[in-house]
């Protein structure tokens, strides 16, 4: 199957007090073409800054190297303008917050045509009713008078659907969607998770969808890469990951999330925190929180291996006998 | 939005009635006897006591104030001691110099306030962005006074560009205006320069961003209306004060409005028309905040349902 996206060596650094510290560190992955990637991990672990990465929106301060490959190019390497017809047309983002994602001066209908008169050149009744055509195709009842609306007259929910009629205005390849239901309440969330999957059947649009809820990957996805401190140490088949996750931190977070299947065990939560930028361990940066951390963790970061044709794991445990131990 | 209005407008007339009695207070608070100014010094006892009870001072408090407020309804502000004329037509004659001047001066501040405050937020943390603090805090500090002598000296006297002073049209009131321009403007550059950064960090920017906008569209469409919400709050606050706080700018160029009635009142002790003035202005802030509060609605659509 085609990919839509490439991701190769990618690597993000922020200046902190005059120094670079690496937020992602030189992560691989691709996503095909009306697939749903799953991009899981605790809150600090490079999702976002992923994500923002992709769509050059990182802001000054940070350096950004890699590859992002899309449609044969580089988007790291084309100039602004062209990145800029990309964003919103071939690639569009939603965000978690929902509450604040949208301008508060402005009608639902400006804002939805600003996508539509920046890629489209619609203007004025056309922009207009096409508005209203994506305010309905998201599910938003009386369409005709919300699209006169300003933000705060919607609730959260359907503030996210106006960011997915934004999105999806001119059918992009590739959704980009940062914890889109995290903000939600359950039964909400649940509406918004199916409303995405419609749209990226009906339009065969693939999503990188970022969470941190194993219960949504389950559902949405059909791979998932887990990330840890600006790394991806695993990757590969949700069905398979669920089944035989073969990281220690992905088998920590689902310890940590309660099983439809199984017998209803104890919550185990993974013991210590994401470290910060600035406390990078040495070696495997899980070592501090591995329960089968070995001398050759602390003094060595393992590299990616594939235990099973696409699925990749980056832990000693799993190298190759000779380099370790 | 008709009932957001017709509740401010409320507020207004309660406003309104707290300063009438503020005024009313100044008057008794002032060390003179009107009936006493007004007939001289040499006149006998007699006499004050008629003019006193001719001006209702002889009766209560309460009366007098009510009185008062009951005038005020009708227009009358009072006669003054020493034009001997109505208050109101005093203030007709000066009002109109003293709108002039004082909005002049505010689109001076506005002009030179608000393209610095765009263009500092764009460039924050740049060597442009510290010069241009830098220099707008001298400019804060600058003594009015001072300011219009130094550009009066300079653009009236060496190079005789504009008139030395005087009241009059756009010539007279560049120099009053670039004054006041300059040592207000730097409210301006820096309220709306960290109202801009705050908003460029806003998720609705990075939505913006994310839908392919230019910089410039980005800035424009969506961080300047949003930022301008905080400013719109001063400047109206401004064009209020300013009605009051004209004054030096009328004394030093010899401007021809309130504050320059004012300021002769108070050196003639002329109770009425202090008093009036007072009011006056008083009465204008009030309207003027009323106008920001309708104009805000217009602005921040979110307003309008609270
Ligand atoms: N602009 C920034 N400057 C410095 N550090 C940042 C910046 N943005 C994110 N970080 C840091 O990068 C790490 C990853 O953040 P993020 O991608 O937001 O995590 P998440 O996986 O929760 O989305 C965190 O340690 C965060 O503090
Ligand atoms: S490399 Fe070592 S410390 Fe890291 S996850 Fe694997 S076993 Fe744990
Ligand atoms: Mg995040």
């Amino acid at each position: 199957m085609a990919k839509v996206l490439d991701v190769r060596g990618l690597r993000v650094d922020f200046r902190i007090d005059e120094r670079y510290y690496p937020a992602v560190h030189d992560i691989h992955f691709h996503i095909d073409e009306g697939e749903t990637l799953g991009l899981v991990g605790e809150s600090g672990c490079g999702k976002s800054v992923t994500s923002l990465a992709i769509m050059r929106l990182l802001g000054p301060g940070t350096k950004v190297s890699g590859e992002v490959r899309y449609g044969g190019k580089n988007l790291l390497a084309i100039p602004d303008a062209e990145m800029r017809r990309i964003r919103g047309n071939d690639i569009s983002m939603i965000f978690q917050e929902p509450m604040t994602s949208l301008n508060p001066v402005q009608r639902i209908g400006t804002q939805i045509g600003e996508s539509l008169f920046l890629h489209r050149g619609l203007t004025g009744r056309a922009a207009r009713e096409q508005a209203i055509q994506l305010l309905q195709e998201v599910g938003i009842p009386r369409a005709e008078e919300v699209v006169d609306d300003y933000p705060h007259q919607l609730s959260g929910g359907m503030r996210q659907r106006v960011m997915i009629a934004i999105a999806m205005a001119c059918n992009p390849k590739l959704l980009i969607a940062d914890e889109p239901t995290t903000a939600l309440d359950v039964t909400i969330q649940a509406q918004i998770l199916d409303l995405m999957r419609r749209l990226s059947r009906d339009h065969g649009t693939s999503i990188l969808l970022i969470t941190h809820d194993l219960g949504v990957v389950a559902e949405m996805c059909q791979r998932v890469a887990v990330m840890y401190a600006g790394q991806i140490v695993e990757q590969g088949p949700v069905r398979e990951i669920f089944k035989h996750p073969q990281h220690p931190y992905t088998i920590g977070l689902l310890n940590s999330i309660p099983r439809m299947d199984g017998p209803r065990t104890r919550l185990t939560p993974i013991e210590g925190n994401v470290p910060s930028l600035r406390n990078m361990p040495r070696g495997c940066r899980f070592a501090p929180r591995c329960p089968h951390a070995m001398d050759v963790c602390r003094a060595q970061d393992p590299e990616p291996v594939m235990v099973e044709p696409g699925h990749d794991v980056r832990c000693w445990l799993h190298a190759p006998v000779k380099e370790a131990r | 939005m008709l009932s957001y209005i017709v509740r401010r407008l409320g507020a207004a007339v309660v406003v309104l009635f707290g300063i009438s009695l503020v005024t009313f207070i100044i008057a008794f608070a002032v060390p003179a006897d009107p009936a006493r100014l007004i007939v001289g010094a040499k006149a006998s006892p007699a006499i004050v006591a008629e003019v006193r009870h001719q001006l209702g001072l002889d009766q209560p408090l309460p009366v007098q104030y009510i009185h008062y407020v009951w005038r005020l309804l009708h227009g009358d502000l009072g006669t003054s001691y020493v034009y001997n004329m109505p208050v109101a037509s005093l203030i007709g004659q000066r009002i109109g110099g003293t709108v002039l001047l004082a909005v002049a001066c505010w689109l001076a501040e506005l002009i030179i306030g608000i393209p610095l405050g765009i263009y500092t937020a764009r460039r924050a943390r740049t060597w442009i962005d510290y010069a241009v603090s830098a220099l707008a805090l001298v400019g804060i500090s600058l003594f009015v006074p001072w300011l219009g002598e130094v550009l009066l000296y300079l653009f009236a006297f060496k190079l005789p560009v504009f008139p030395l002073g005087g009241t009059g049209g756009i010539r007279h009131l560049i120099l009053p205006a670039l004054t006041y321009g300059i040592t207000g403007a730097a409210v301006y550059t820096r309220l709306l320069k960290s109202s801009m950064l705050e908003v460029l960090g806003q998720d609705y920017v990075r939505t913006a961003r994310a839908k392919g906008a230019s910089e410039q569209r980005v800035i424009w469409r969506h961080v300047v209306r949003n930022a301008l919400i905080p400013v719109v709050t001063v400047a109206g606050i401004d064009i209020g004060t300013l009605l009051s706080g004209v004054v030096l700018i009328e004394v030093t160029f010899n401007w021809n409005g309130l504050g320059s009635l004012a300021t002769e009142a108070i050196s003639q002790l002329d109770i009425p028309v202090i008093m009036g003035t007072v009011l006056f202005t008083a009465v204008l802030v009030v309207l003027f905040n009323l106008l920001v509060d309708i104009l805000y609605v217009f602005i921040d659509p979110r307003i309008r349902y609270d």
